[in-house]
């Protein structure tokens, strides 16, 4: 049987229905309950409005706030994200922006993705340090704490990437000395390029900024220090790497089976050297003979 | 235009602004609206007991009841109600289980659990009274000695005809878990059939 001809079956059994003489004889007895609590009819327009306003909001409304919602929140949201890409120190979505690249590392995987997303967001800094300072509507002060609500996040950049190289694994295996080489060399480069660009903008600024200057300097040396411990991994990394191949040709000298083949090659060529003999001694008899 | 009009009209200002007025009036206790509403359900949910309980009379009885029931929940409840159709089903539900808490006469855990069990050894009887007789072809007889939780989705979904949002609100189960219940039950119902053939 398939399942349309079944359910047209079971659609049969609309065919049981109550008595009809019950079904009246109840439908009077029912109102005659009911009609001690029941009122005087006094339906009007206005109730017209409440079940049409309950079936709008029930049917139209609620589905269309929600797809609103839903339409509200993620324009919004993206909106915001590109808003604050843009943004600087002191704009409202400033914070927003910090927190992106705050959960962009977060959510990244493996320890030379967040090396490098925290180098490039270093490298941000110094764009807005940029911007900021070509703009010329903004008051000295003003722009002055910009700059060094800049130079500030660009240390805590360079304090992270520091961070990161000191809790690096050093007693890793051979894998993890590759990949912390890589690391380490990457940083060092990054952050020399980094430095310089610092430093030459500490160059610009004018001697009547001491304080701005006074802080990019700071940052400067930050910068440097995290080069310079790079460079002290990446040769830390390449004498663990020198270490491990000596030891491993060291073993391989040490290898048992090897030192039994030189041995045996050893025995093989004194042998060679006793037959050869036992040659000479019988050729020299055969020549004595001959003699005889 | 004209097509927008007639599908918004043929959606809006069906059965459903009927039953949100028939709501209205029953909340001011207008007489008139019970009536209408009595005419318009009595027949559906006669059925939907007639296949849940043994006899005729309890079947009319517990109809009865139901109306009853919704007249005075309707007039004293602060709840919006949302679905007049589902409010008329899970009443009659209900109004079943206390029917045979009190036919049981034994103390109960729990309303469900002591259905099931009842049910159960009834449906047993009529299964084995199936196989007997060999009503093979009467569905009716294959319906009511179905499990209950198999029959009241087979009459709510195929007889009566009500949406899987409805049952789901009767049955307060999710849509999905009353979509695979239907489809389980009209297995049965197959294989049922099948075996008896």
């Amino acid at each position: 049987m398939t399942e349309e001809k079944l359910i047209k079956k079971i659609k049969s059994l609309k065919n049981v229905k109550p008595r009809s003489e019950w079904q009246t004889l109840n439908r009077d007895f029912l109102l005659s309950q009911i009609n001690q609590t029941a009122e005087e009819k006094s339906f009007g327009w206005q109730d017209y409005v409440v079940a049409f306003g309950s079936l709008f909001r029930q049917r139209l409304l609620e589905p269309a706030v929600v797809m609103l919602l839903v339409l509200g929140f993620s324009v919004g949201s993206s909106l915001v994200v590109n808003a604050s890409f843009y943004s600087l120190p002191g704009d409202g979505l400033y914070p927003v922006k910090l927190a992106l690249e705050s959960v962009q590392i977060a959510v990244s995987s493996g320890d030379e993705r967040k090396v490098e997303l925290k180098i490039e967001f270093a490298k941000k800094r110094i764009n807005e340090f940029d911007q900021i300072a070509s703009r010329s509507d903004d008051q000295t002060q003003e722009k002055n704490d910009k700059l060094a609500a800049v130079v500030q996040e660009l240390q805590r950049n360079v304090a992270s990437v520091q961070n990161h190289i000191n809790n690096i694994d050093k007693d890793g295996n051979q894998s993890d000395h590759d990949r912390t080489l890589r690391i380490a060399i990457t940083i060092s480069n990054e952050t020399k390029q980094l430095a310089q660009s610092l430093d030459q903008k500490a160059k610009t600024i004018s001697e009547t900024d001491p304080e701005i200057k006074q802080i990019v300097d700071q940052a400067v040396e930050s910068v440097q220090a995290v080069t310079v411990s790079a460079d002290k991994l990446v040769e830390e990394e390449k004498q663990s790497a020198i270490a491990t191949s000596t030891d491993q040709i060291i073993d391989q000298d040490n290898q048992p089976g090897e030192v039994l083949g030189e041995s045996k090659d050893l025995t093989e060529q004194s042998s060679q050297a006793e037959v050869e003999s036992a040659d000479n001694s019988q050729s020299e008899s055969t020549a004595t003979n001959i003699e005889n | 235009m004209c097509n927008i009009y007639a599908y918004l009209s043929s959606t809006i200002m069906s059965l459903s602004l009927k039953e949100k007025l028939l709501l209205v009036r029953l909340k001011k206790k207008d007489k008139d609206a019970f009536g209408e509403l009595y005419d318009l359900y009595v027949a559906s949910i006669y059925r939907f007991i007639f296949f849940k309980v043994p006899t005729r009379q309890d079947a009319e009885d517990l109809t009865s009841e139901t109306f009853l029931k919704i007249w005075n929940y309707v007039a004293e409840t602060q709840e919006e109600v949302k679905n007049l159709k589902s409010l008329l089903y899970t009443t009659a539900r209900n109004l079943v289980v206390d029917f045979y808490r009190k036919k049981s006469q034994v103390q109960l855990v729990g309303d469900e659990e002591t259905l099931l069990k009842i049910e159960d050894s009834r449906q047993q009887n009529i299964l084995s009274q199936i196989d007997i007789k060999a009503e093979v072809n009467n569905i009716e007889e294959i319906i009511k000695g179905l499990k209950d939780e198999y029959r009241e989705v087979i009459v709510m979904r195929y007889v009566e005809q009500l949406s899987i949002t409805e049952i789901a609100e009767v049955l307060n189960k999710s849509k999905g878990s009353v979509r695979v219940l239907v489809h389980r039950a009209l297995k049965v119902v197959k294989e049922t059939i099948e075996k008896n053939v």
